[in-house]
């Protein structure tokens, strides 16, 4: 993987030797003052002109003299004969000449040859000072489920959910190291909503303290909370099209993220364990889970506007991320994750999210650029949500309930043969109880596309030109108890071009 | 309850830095050829260990937790540099949290120190030319004298983590030198000129010509050049064909003649025209290797030997590569063996 480096190039400003270079100086203006020209300046100017015009013919005088020296010297090879390049010389005589060429070099080389010094790396030094990337995600889609059906059963933020073209994700990268002790990371991303505005997001913007002690490691910014696999993953790392149901319904469209900061800790333990901490803001949407934005329907409970009172009012994150090498060709990571905030159907209810994830793959060590391989994906949400009582001019409308969500997905990736990978995923969510009972009415979670029961199956198969596009095509075959029909078959498109520098992925 | 907190306590004790002299010095090495060179230098005041193995592609290593677990105690982290391995090195080094060895730290050791860099571009290039790398060639182990270049770096570092001595590492880096010297000019050789004007002539390219002209006892001094250089003077000038371009010091160092490659650029795989035209080419220059490494698509690099009528020969691009090359010695050993093998045929 090569960078692109932003490199500063200090040229010297060295006198031109070149009369060609003086002459374009001059028409340059370059030595000239900055200030519009008084008469005075004027006249400075042509004699300074006049002075530099001496300068040029003086120099091509005495590069002609140079050259007239050099063509004068007759060169000892040299044979009327050969003057125009003679296509049809003989072999003898084409070796006899580069034998006389040969012997001449080598005479030159040991004339000139000091002991030379290890040759070094070509030239001029690099300041790396950022490194950018762009990288356009793009989709194209048909499905037998209504374009405002498919919004639902497409709920992740860069989910293509149109029929026909969805921009779902385009993003700049910066990256770069601040100081010994920092270093600075932001994503930008840009995408056209189903409305076909533009719309930007700052989705990471945080700063890494790279030199900490015992083994710790902090950031502080905008960025994703490090809770299971997928979360903090960007769209085109995916190995489908869209996220997972259960990802787009308690981790929320776009992800939890938030600014914040975030320790982890490498343990000393003989095996790879990791402790991730992190406390972040829980507003907004993307902390749809918990405080979200005010005015917002989740349940059937109108989101009121929760302020930071206590630390009760902040989002916690616990994850430990394992990891172990049953052989030298198998890598399994393990981990656990939970997530603790507050949630705004009232003042003081409470949201918890716990996830369990494995990832396991499979690569050869003598592999071709990575293929073959199998990597197995699995991550299993719970999220247990107190929804308030609903209480109207006084009247309690509805009790308070504590709503259980749940699901998982499991997908295995398959790289059959360079530069191919097959994938398989399965989908399961459901929400556990109604939401919400009113007057005889009950909103059944069946009926919620955000809380039904779900299931989907994917199939993608994957092309990669390089390792910075790809083209995928994806089958979805979606059953959902909120569809009039029960079910849909959605087929996409997918293409992705990553110019700029870009790090390595994460494992 | 207290039985917890003892346990806790002596699992800190357990991991605890330690800070003794006389403890080994803790060598991470990203590749093999450098823990070999490593483990010859440091002798038994090292402890080195490997992340990629012989068989990869040092271009494609996964940055596996695991390995930033071996990573995290390190001393000394020895590196190949030159871009080759930034799809997983800096992703180690930050998963690891030791300030120690990140890039420019005093336990970073880029092996690439003072390698003379082939291959350097001098126009401007981008991602249309394939797999490209900015500061050259990152494949300079496969030159055997680049292998002193390589000790003396590491030396610096050991000598440099453990000033008391200073002098052990000196004289086994020298031995280390001196052998490697030998297998590659023949020990007649090298008692008669010396390694150190054998190495200066060698990669200037005046050796042979200072074999021919010089003599001892009547004989010419090319007739006492063994080693390695002694073993594949016949194939000086052979026409081979190549997968990547992951042997271009070898090829210099050799004197063979390499302008095919199977790839189309590198790290671009090769389309049927391009494999055509090379199997036109290894028919017309009767060209007998096609060499190729164990990562790389065997198929692809078979049926061009095949149909050319060509051998096609696995070759180990690192220590552990193929079976045998157990160090940076045995590596050229059989190298040299595969190639020399597979010219006769």
């Amino acid at each position: 993987m090569i960078y692109f480096v932003l490199a500063v190039c200090l040229h010297s400003q060295e006198a031109p030797s070149d009369p060609k270079e003086v002459k374009r100086r001059i028409q340059a203006g370059a030595p000239q003052s900055q200030d519009a020209p008084s008469g005075n300046d004027v006249d400075a100017l042509r004699e300074k002109l006049e002075a530099l015009e001496r300068e040029v013919e003086r120099l091509k005088n005495r590069d002609g003299k140079a050259e007239g020296a050099k063509t004068a010297t007759p060169a000892p090879e040299r044979k009327p004969g050969n003057d125009p390049p003679n296509p049809q010389q003989s072999d003898a005589e084409k070796k006899r000449l580069e034998e006389e060429f040969k012997k001449a070099l080598a005479g030159e080389d040991k004339a000139q040859a000091p002991p030379s010094p290890p040759p070094s790396r070509g030239g001029a030094a690099t300041l790396r000072l950022i490194d950018l990337s762009f990288d356009i995600l793009g989709a194209a889609g048909a499905s037998t489920a209504q374009e405002s059906d498919l919004r639902e059963l497409e709920a992740g933020g860069h989910d293509p959910k149109n029929r026909g073209f969805t921009a779902q994700n385009i993003e700049m990268t910066f990256a770069g190291v601040v100081d010994p002790y920092l270093r600075g990371d932001a994503n930008i991303v840009l995408q056209i909503d189903e409305t076909g505005q533009t719309t930007i997001e700052l989705e990471e913007a945080y700063l890494t303290a790279i030199d900490l002690p015992y083994n710790l490691q902090l950031r502080a910014g905008q960025f994703f909370t490090s809770f299971g696999r997928l979360n903090a993953s960007h769209p085109h790392t995916w190995d489908f099209v869209d996220q997972p149901v259960i990802n787009s319904r308690v981790m929320g469209p776009d992800g939890v993220r938030n600014p914040g900061a975030e320790l982890s800790w490498l343990t000393p333990l003989p095996f790879f364990a990791e402790l991730i901490g992190s406390v972040q803001n829980a507003q907004g949407p993307d902390g749809v889970s918990f405080r979200g934005t005010p005015g917002d329907v989740v349940a059937g409970r109108t989101l009121v506007g929760r302020q930071v009172q206590s630390l009760a009012d902040i989002l916690y994150l616990t994850r430990l991320r394992t990891s172990f090498d049953p052989t030298e060709e198998i890598t399994l990571v393990p981990g656990i994750s939970a997530l603790f905030g507050p949630n705004a159907t009232a003042q003081d209810t409470r949201t918890e999210i716990y996830g369990v994830d494995l990832y396991a793959k499979w690569k050869p060590l003598a592999n071709d650029q990575g293929w073959p391989f199998v990597g197995w994906q699995t991550e299993a949400l719970y999220r247990r949500y107190d929804a308030a009582a609903v209480v109207d001019a006084g009247i309690q409308v509805d009790r308070q309930r504590t709503l259980g969500d749940w699901g998982m997905y499991s997908q295995v990736v398959w790289g059959f043969a360079r530069p191919w990978t097959m994938g398989f995923r399965y989908d399961f969510a459901v929400g556990q109880e109604d939401s919400f009972t009113a007057g005889g009415v009950t909103y059944r979670s069946s009926t919620d596309p955000l809380r039904d029961r779900r299931e989907r199956c994917s199939l993608s198969l994957t092309y990669y030109p390089s390792e910075f596009s790809k083209v995928r095509i994806q089958y979805n075959y979606d059953r959902s108890e909120f569809l009039a029909k029960g079910d849909a078959s959605s087929f996409y498109l997918q293409f992705e071009v990553l110019f700029g520098a870009h790090g390595a992925h994460k494992f | 309850m207290k039985s917890i907190v003892a346990g806790i306590a002596a699992l800190g004790l357990a991991f605890a830095p330690d800070f003794r002299a006389d403890e080994p010095i803790s060598v991470v090495a990203s590749l093999p050829d450098f823990a070999k060179i490593a483990e010859a230098v440091g002798g038994d005041k090292v402890h080195v260990s490997t992340i990629a193995s012989g068989l990869q592609d040092p271009h494609f290593v996964d940055a596996k937790p695991s390995y930033m677990l071996k990573l995290r105690d390190a001393d000394l982290f020895l590196v190949n540099g030159l871009e080759l391995e930034i799809g997983w090195v800096p992703k180690l080094i930050e998963g690891s949290r030791n300030g120690k060895i990140k890039a420019g730290g005093t336990g970073y050791v880029d092996c690439s120190k003072n390698i003379p860099v082939v291959e350097v571009p001098s126009r401007e290039i981008n991602r249309a030319d394939g797999d490209v790398h900015p500061f050259g060639n990152p494949h300079y182990t496969t030159d055997p004298l680049n292998g002193k270049i390589i000790a003396e770096t590491i030396a610096e570092a050991l000598e440099r983590a453990q000033p008391s001595n200073v002098e052990y590492f000196e004289s086994r880096k020298k031995a280390f030198q001196a052998s490697l010297d030998e297998a590659m000019f023949g020990k007649e050789l090298v008692d008669l000129v010396g390694g150190k004007k054998l190495d200066r002539l060698c990669r200037s390219g005046e050796l042979d010509g200072f074999l021919e002209k010089e003599s001892v006892g009547g004989a010419k001094l090319a007739a006492k050049l063994g080693g390695w250089l002694g073993k594949m003077r016949p194939l000086k000038g052979a026409k081979m064909v190549f997968y990547h371009k992951s042997y271009t010091y070898f090829i210099e160092r050799f004197g063979l003649d390499v302008t095919n490659f199977v790839e189309l650029k590198p790290g671009i795989q090769p389309g049927p025209a391009h494999l055509a035209d090379l199997v036109g080419t290894i028919r017309k220059d009767q060209i007998k290797v096609v060499a190729t490494h164990a990562f790389y698509d065997e198929k692809i690099g078979g049926l061009v030997a095949e149909k050319g009528g060509a051998q096609l020969v696995v070759l180990p691009l690192q220590v552990g590569g193929v079976p045998g090359a157990d160090d940076y010695f045995k590596l050229f050993d059989v190298v040299t063996d595969l190639l020399v093998k597979a010219s006769r045929k």
